[in-house]
């Protein structure tokens, strides 16, 4: 019998050819789609269109380049109810089903929360989430707030210890911070005086009994406490009784307040990106919980501390000092 | 004078009723007030839940009125005492449903259409800050996306309480709100717009508020009312009776006090300031009783003082009048006895010459003047009898001895009297003398002597005649008196201390020795002669002596 391999060796070329279309094909048929299929998606429900959210969001676009997550879509949820469920009882019914969802503000925080219990639901910007009930197994989230110890650290290093530092709180609202806050306080030396309200219009005669008793006032996320009215009456606290004011919101400081330590928004989102990247690489079996913003920023009012009589110039050489008015 | 009582129900009776009134008047307004305000939130619950009724806000989104039903109904259950006197329910074109109470009689086109409003709302944004509740009341009014309440009163004269409401498309997260206000808004454009659906105005009638006012008036402030004045009724009872009561008490004691009488205390019946003042008034009655007595002890003791001064004072003056007397009773009797020592013997020569002389010379002797020398004879006899009588008396006067006494019997002694003086005619005498009299210590002569002077003085007291009483009786149990009492011309006044002076007399004829004489001899007999007499009626005396003891 002959051999007939000449014949091989001279459809060699053709063989390795057609090996490379065969491996071509195989590739394409088993791995593109699996690398296709690897590109997370996520679902973006915002409150409702406010700066603070936008920025949030950009961050969170930002943090999601080149980790392979894309975002699907993002949902306005107007500020309504009714409409938010609506929306998301429309994402619900559409067959693609996200890989997680950002959640940015109270509302699609809690909305989510509801609706979804086998995504991950990552949620930021949520004022004082403590009262919402943001948990569970797939719920994590970073808080929209500085950590008492860092708002405490910077007003230690303006006044010094040994302080009367003022909070007007809602108990129903409240009570958890301020709780946490009495023995943070102790620990940084300062003595915590408290003034409960129930209502909105308990907090001017609150305010008229308290400054005279403190050295600064700490005003918290307090929906009873934080209102047009409290606004109004900061620059007459300053201007009578020479009462510093700080907060974790830089519109007190617009409003006059001393200073504010608040997150950084965009970094906010970058965080929750990285968040989610590692939500979806590993995903743990228990929630992540809720994580404290890595990048704060400091926002000084030049005026108010002219006004009062404080040297702010040892701060200000800080990064991340926003200083009001610029 | 207005009494405590008087000024004190006056003042509480003023007070109650000023209390009474101005409590009826603010209970009164309160409760109307309060039931306005009851009424409004009544109202502005039911017009905010038809406002926020999301199947009236599709409605008027489709503009299908037959949608209206499902949640007019659910109002109406709301509304079980059927207080809505009408309900208007619009888009922002056009009336959708209009329904009124068939119970109350209204002109819908009576009730405004609130078109400024409508106009208003057609370009409302939506607001951050309308959180801190819902508004009401015209004055209150500030937010157009607020309710608005105002008072509407019909042709008809039935009053309303009229809500107006608006109907928007959707609204707002309340925690978004106050997220958007803590993050921070300004750099967002806000071009939305807050669709405004529609407008609900809806009536609720007073009939019914005026309903409950009145039962509340007859149910609390009529009680209310009667039951202040009740109060005050017990209250001023109870004033009068726990105050003013022991204050008259108090002073009707008081009274009885004053007119003497200190024995009188005031019970104590509590332990407040009335009885603490019972107590003080008590303490102050025992003081002043206490004083009272010592002064009437002081002033018995002051009495007898001055008894025991006037007696001392009155023997002192008899004393002195005795001694006087006496002193002139010794002169006298030592001059009468002189006296008529020397004059008695020159008159018994006198009185023998002319016994002899008138016995020697005989008629024809004197010759022819035989009846002139009689008269003269006789003349000269009766006064030289008369001399001697009156030297006789001085020497009796003078010669009065010691009393020999022994008992006799006054009737004895006076009609023995009687019988050795001659008593004229026109003088009739009356005796009152008992023989059962007890008998007296005296010396029978002396005294007879004394009776006979004053019968005699008597007699000569009455020269027109009248009559004479002598009265014997017993005076206390050791003496008896006898007087003598005429109505002859009596003693005047002036002359009556001088009356047992010796040598004093108010007769033209007398010595004066009579009372004189009587005087001493009733002294030396330890009995007292005294005189009354009145001038033109009468003179009394008075002889006292003492009874002898007969047992002794």
């Amino acid at each position: 019998m002959k051999q007939i391999f000449p014949q091989s060796e001279r459809y060699h070329g053709v063989i390795l050819l057609w090996w490379f279309a065969a491996v071509f094909l195989f590739q394409t048929t088993f791995f593109v789609p699996r690398l296709i299929a690897a590109e997370k998606t996520v679902v973006i429900f915002r409150s409702q269109q406010i700066a603070a959210y936008n920025e949030a969001i950009l961050g969170f676009e930002e943090g999601c380049k080149e980790k392979n997550i894309s975002i699907k879509t993002i949902y306005d949820l107007h500020g309504d109810t009714e409409e938010g469920k609506r929306i998301i009882q429309m994402v619900k019914k559409d067959g693609t089903k996200p890989d997680a969802i950002l959640a940015v503000g109270v509302l699609a925080a809690t909305l989510a929360k509801e609706h979804f219990s086998d995504i991950p639901v990552i949620f930021c910007m949520v004022i004082n989430h403590d009262r919402f009930n943001l948990q569970g197994a797939n719920i994590t989230g970073i808080s929209s707030e500085a950590s008492i110890e860092d708002q405490f650290a910077v007003l230690k290093e303006i006044l010094g210890p040994h302080k009367n530092i003022g909070v007007i709180y809602d108990p129903l609202k409240t009570r958890k911070i301020v709780a946490q806050a009495n023995i943070v306080a102790k620990q940084f030396g300062f003595n915590l005086v408290k003034s409960e309200v129930v209502l909105e219009k308990e907090v001017a005669s609150a305010l008229k009994n308290i400054t005279p008793k403190i050295d600064a006032l700490w005003l918290i996320p307090d929906s009873t406490v934080i209102t047009k009215n409290t606004l109004s009456s900061i620059p007459k606290i300053i201007q009578d009784r020479r009462v510093p004011v700080f907060s974790t919101s830089d519109v007190m400081v617009k409003a006059g307040a001393l200073v504010s330590v608040s997150p950084d928004y965009k970094h906010t989102g970058i965080q929750a990106a990285q968040l989610v990247q590692r939500l979806l690489t590993d995903p743990p079996s228990t929630s992540l919980g809720i994580q404290q913003p890595k990048k704060l920023k400091l926002t000084l009012n030049t005026q108010t501390a002219k006004t009062i009589g404080i040297n702010l110039l040892f701060i200000q050489s800080y990064p991340d000092v926003v200083l009001y008015p610029q | 004078m207005t009494s405590i009582r008087a000024k004190l129900v006056l003042f509480v009776s003023i007070l109650v009723v000023t209390i009474g009134i101005l409590c009826c008047v603010f209970l009164l307004n309160h409760t109307k007030r309060q039931q306005e305000d009851a009424l409004k939130k009544f109202g502005t619950s039911l017009v905010m839940l038809l406002a926020q009724d999301n199947e009236v806000a599709y409605a008027l989104h489709s503009a299908q009125p037959a949608f209206l039903d499902a949640a007019i109904n659910r109002l109406r259950d709301i509304d079980m005492e059927e207080e809505i006197g009408y309900l208007r329910i619009s888009n922002t074109r056009t009336v959708m449903r209009e329904e009124k109470s068939q119970r109350i009689n209204v002109n819908m086109e009576e009730i405004p259409m609130k078109k400024s409003l409508l106009k208003h709302h057609m370009t409302t944004r939506k607001s951050l800050w309308s959180r801190g509740g819902i508004h009401t009341g015209t004055s209150t009014f500030s937010s157009p996306s607020a309710l608005f309440c105002e008072r509407i009163k019909t042709s008809s004269g039935a009053v309303f309480c009229d809500f107006f409401a608006t109907v928007f498309g959707k609204k707002t997260f309340s925690e978004e709100e106050f997220a958007a206000q803590i993050l921070g808004e300004d750099k967002v454009s806000k071009e939305e717009l807050r669709p405004v659906l529609g407008f609900v105005q809806m009536g609720l009638s007073h009939h019914k508020l005026n309903e409950r006012t009145q039962k509340i008036i007859w149910q609390s402030i009529i009680p209310m009312g009667f039951g202040i004045v009740c109060g005050g009724i017990c209250l001023m009872f109870f004033l009068t009776t726990y105050l003013v009561s022991p204050l008259r008490h108090m002073a009707n004691i008081t009274l009885d006090i004053a007119s003497g009488n200190l024995t009188r205390m005031i019970d104590v019946k509590s332990r407040d300031e009335i009885g603490q003042l019972s107590i003080n008034f008590n303490e102050m009655t025992r003081s002043l009783k206490a004083s009272h007595d010592e002064k009437e002890k002081i002033m018995e003791r002051l009495r007898d003082h001055i008894k025991g001064l006037y007696n001392t004072n009155k023997e002192l003056k008899e004393t002195q009048e005795r001694l006087l007397r006496s002193e002139k009773l010794a002169t006298v009797g030592k001059l009468a006895s002189g006296v008529g020592h020397e004059l008695r013997n020159p008159l018994g020569a006198i009185k023998n010459a002319l016994f002899l002389l008138n016995k020697n010379v005989s008629v024809a002797h004197v010759q022819g003047e035989g009846q002139k020398f009689n008269a003269f004879m006789e003349i000269i006899e009766k006064e030289t009898e008369r001399s001697i009588k009156i030297v006789n008396d001085l020497l009796g006067f003078s010669r009065t001895a010691k009393p020999t006494v022994s008992p006799a019997n006054v009737r004895a002694l006076i009609e023995s009297s009687l019988s050795r003086v001659r008593i004229p005619e026109k003088v009739n005498k009356i005796v009152y003398a008992e023989d059962s009299l007890p008998p007296i210590l005296v010396d029978v002569t002396q005294i007879e002597q004394v009776f006979i002077n004053l019968i005699q003085n008597a007699c000569e007291a009455m020269p027109m005649g009248g009559l004479l009483t002598i009265r014997a009786q017993k005076e206390g149990s050791s003496a008896l008196s006898t007087t003598f009492t005429d109505t002859g011309c009596g003693i005047p006044d002036n002359v009556k201390h001088m009356i047992f002076d010796p040598l004093f007399t108010t007769k033209s004829n007398g010595l004066g020795l009579g009372l004189a004489l009587s005087h001493s001899i009733i002294q030396r007999h330890e009995g007292h002669i005294t005189l009354e007499s009145q001038e033109g009626k009468g003179t009394t005396f008075t002889v006292k002596l003492p009874i002898a003891n007969t047992q002794g």
